[in-house]
């Protein structure tokens, strides 16, 4: 009895101390697991802990840590080096502790508030999730911070998108730079062969990817399209914005896609002439431009990003040239997104706002922006930094600063989370020859995002976007009403 | 005496129940709550039935349904065979027999993104390294393309999955074979069978209840197979090789994309759904497969 009694007490000590150990390696190992999961990862725990905020430096003064989270990795070597010299000259004991986020930014920032761990600053460009930040607290405004040389320098007057970065008079973040809308970027050699000029209209699109693809002699086609990697808002999208045609008819205030008829034809018909990459279905962004690159393609689209990636990552071995996008019919009946990118968003969770601002001042300077512009990382955000950049630094990217005129920013469409497909998915798959019919894709598409926009509307998720005096070709200059019903 | 004796039992299992408790029950009921939200990750709405309403009339989802239980079927009636094969041939001690059980299991130890980006270039169409093979032994003349195809992007997926599993599947298998005496095969011989009479009157049957277990280990793997479809097709082309998790991880995660909202309310009926799918497919092999247990 008394040994049975002794096991049984040996056998509840065990076990309390295996589930306090558990439980232990539970408190501990979000922090651990997180530490070791990623750089990135390990990051968070490094901002979000208040106690360690404060590190100690080398020369052994208290620094602030001031945390930055970004998506980008295209430019990190010359952030790197921004950072760094902001980290050995700043005397307001201020370090950046600048994180790549590998995995999807969105996804990170939404773990991140929901567990307290947001960083101090992260990086963004206008994209309709801001109303969903500011309503689950992870954001704060800008205003009480912004100085006349901000106003200056970043042109925050003509930079301000209602749901893009500013909520009525509430500025959350500036960009400091832009990547250009889409452009035709083409294979000229291949097309002095072909033949042929730039197309103007979709007619022109489909028959010199014809003539391009017969020049091709069975190694080089016309067009291609990276069917894995948003196939659609590429330069499809671009064409019809350029043609007057949005997914929302802002003056309407629904949704509304027959416009995009005409483009999904002409596609089916190039699928259906042969003229597109043998694979292009099933391929991603990168095969997409080696294969451009290597001379294989006739013409794609794209916005400025290529430039570094046909002169850095996969230069090419041809000569191409960038024209503007063509249009349904020829006629300019609206302008093309030209995203304004790189704004410096401070969280609500920031330690010490005062500093992070400091960050943000630095990382939207003059100075900073000059030489993220003069090496072709994006177009000068304003008129002011357009005339500090040495334009013979910038190279190709001046072929993508051509607007025309019409490179603008529209206001942002109510986001809704229709049944069923986005309708850049939708849309794609009815630009293939055995896709649906595209009629039916049109009257689905929209259905479902009338309905949930009007769903959402019901549930208070989002507001009706009305734009009294509305003009596609002056997209911003209309009159915003927000309505509820 | 007994009261004590059961405390004791429930100590020991504390630590279980606690990982059980953290790990399944929790989420669980996490996942069960967002059933009735409009949830984006950061704020949630209440919808009352519209995710449960929505589901009956999502053809995209029923679509997965049914692509799910063709890769399922297509994968496990290539891989056991195969993986039965290779483990009865790689049993009986040949020489380099060692060597393939490694190459064979080699897959099993690889990260499926890795192999299936691999694969990726494997199947390209322009100057894939298969339809080079294909073209220049004259069995076709023209690219195919094998994941841009709806005729041929299932097939295409499967034949990575069963090059994927069947290494496991094989070593499994083996692990059951070593456990049939030797005397069994002996006295068989000296009754005069032959190889395929012992292969099907005593392998097979003496395997039973093992290969019941990696059967039932393959059908559930198989239905929730994705990882490999994300990368080789992302569920294209048209939905023609969408699964039901590839569908569920997009509506759950989405994309950095501007336009795509994450849904993680009709997310969480889904995968309740797709388990509930799985777990009745589950229940009925079970049942069928009660004859295996009988080792004679």
């Amino acid at each position: 009895m008394k040994k049975k009694s002794l096991t049984g007490m040996a056998a509840l000590a065990m076990s309390l101390i295996l589930t306090v150990s558990l439980t232990g390696c539970g408190n501990g190992g979000a922090g651990e697991e997180s530490a070791s999961a990623s750089e990135g990862q390990s990051q968070i725990q490094a901002s979000g802990s208040e106690k360690e905020s404060v590190q100690q430096s080398s020369s052994q003064e208290e620094k602030t840590v001031i945390t930055v989270w970004t998506g980008a990795r295209h430019d990190l070597e010359l952030r790197q080096k921004q950072i760094e010299e902001f980290n050995a000259s700043n005397d307001m004991g201020i370090e950046i502790d600048y994180v790549v986020q590998t995995d999807n930014l969105s996804n990170m920032l939404t773990m991140a508030a929901s567990s307290g761990q947001s960083p101090d600053i992260f990086c963004t460009g206008a994209n309709d999730k801001l109303q969903q930040y500011k309503d689950a607290g992870l954001i704060q405004p800008l205003n009480p911070y912004i100085t006349d040389t901000e106003r200056t320098v970043l042109d925050i007057e003509n930079n301000s998108y209602e749901g893009g970065n500013v909520l009525g008079d509430e500025i959350y973040f500036m960009p400091t730079s832009r990547r250009s809308g889409s452009r035709l970027i083409y294979n000229k050699e291949l097309s002095e062969k072909a033949g042929i000029q730039p197309p103007a209209t979709l007619d022109e699109v489909v028959s010199a990817a014809k003539a391009l693809t017969q020049a091709g002699e069975g190694t080089a086609y016309g067009v291609i399209f990276p069917g894995q990697s948003s196939p659609f808002e590429r330069w499809l999208e671009g064409i019809a914005e350029l043609s007057g045609v949005k997914p929302y008819d802002y003056a309407a205030g629904r949704y509304e896609f027959s416009g995009y008829k005409p483009i999904l034809e002409a596609v089916r018909q190039m699928f259906q002439d042969g003229s597109v990459f043998p694979g292009s279905t099933s391929m991603k962004i990168d095969p997409t431009r080696t294969q451009f690159a290597e001379g294989n393609v006739g013409m794609y689209g794209n916005a400025s990003q290529e430039v570094g990636v046909l002169t850095e990552q996969f230069p090419a071995r041809i000569e191409w040239g960038v024209a503007k996008l063509p249009t349904i019919d020829g006629t300019v009946k609206g302008c093309i997104t030209s995203v304004p990118e790189n704004g410096w968003v401070m969280t609500l969770q920031a330690k010490d706002p005062e500093k992070a601002w400091e960050v943000i001042k630095y990382l939207s300077s003059e100075k900073v922006l000059v030489e993220y512009v003069e090496a072709g990382y994006g177009l000068a955000i304003s008129d002011y930094i357009a005339e500090k950049v040495d334009n013979s630094k910038i190279g190709r990217m001046a072929d993508f600063a051509e607007t025309g005129g019409y490179d603008s920013m529209y206001p942002l469409m109510p986001p809704v989370s229709p049944e069923g497909e986005t309708y850049r998915d939708a849309l794609w798959s009815a630009c293939q020859p055995d896709g649906p019919d595209i009629d039916a894709i049109i009257e689905t598409l929209n259905k479902t995002y009338n309905d949930a926009l009007d769903k959402e509307i019901k549930r208070g998720k989002i507001k009706r976007l009305v734009i009294e005096n509305y003009d596609p070709l002056n997209p911003g200059k209309g009159t915003a009403v927000y309505l509820s019903e | 005496m007994k009261k004590k004796v059961n405390l004791t039992v429930w100590f020991m299992m504390l630590p279980s129940l606690f990982l059980l408790a953290v790990g399944s029950v929790y989420p669980f009921l996490w996942i069960f709550r967002y059933i009735f939200y409009d949830y984006n990750g950061f704020t949630a709405y209440f919808s009352g039935m519209d995710n449960v309403s929505r589901l009956f009339r999502d053809a995209i989802y029923w679509k997965s349904v049914g692509n799910t239980f063709e890769y399922a079927a297509m994968k496990l009636i290539f891989c056991i065979p195969l993986s039965l094969l290779a483990a009865v041939v790689l049993h009986q001690k040949l020489r380099g027999s060692s060597f393939f059980r490694g190459v064979f299991f080699m897959p099993t130890v690889i990260s499926s993104a890795v192999y299936s980006l691999i694969f990726y270039f494997i199947f390209a169409s322009y100057n894939g390294v298969l339809n080079s093979m294909l073209m220049a032994s004259g069995i076709t003349h023209h690219a195919i393309d094998w994941l841009g195809s709806p005729k041929t992007a299932m097939i295409s997926v499967v034949i990575v999955a069963v090059w994927g599993g069947f290494g496991n599947y094989m070593i499994l298998i083996m692990s059951g074979l070593s456990s049939i005496s030797e005397e069994v095969y002996e006295s068989a011989r000296i009754d005069g069978a032959n190889g395929r009479q012992i292969f099907f009157k005593i392998t097979i049957p003496l395997l039973g209840p093992v290969l019941k277990v990696i059967l039932m280990l393959a059908i559930t793997g198989a239905l929730k197979d994705y990882q490999s479809i994300l990368v080789l097709t992302g569920g294209g082309p048209n939905h023609r090789t969408q699964v039901m998790f590839s569908y569920i991880y997009q509506l759950c995660f989405g994309s950095d994309a501007s336009g795509i909202q994450i849904q993680l309310g009709y997310g969480a009926v889904l995968s309740l759904v797709s388990a509930f799918i799985i777990g009745i497919i589950t229940v009925i092999y079970l049942r069928f497969s009660k004859k295996m247990d009988e080792v004679y």
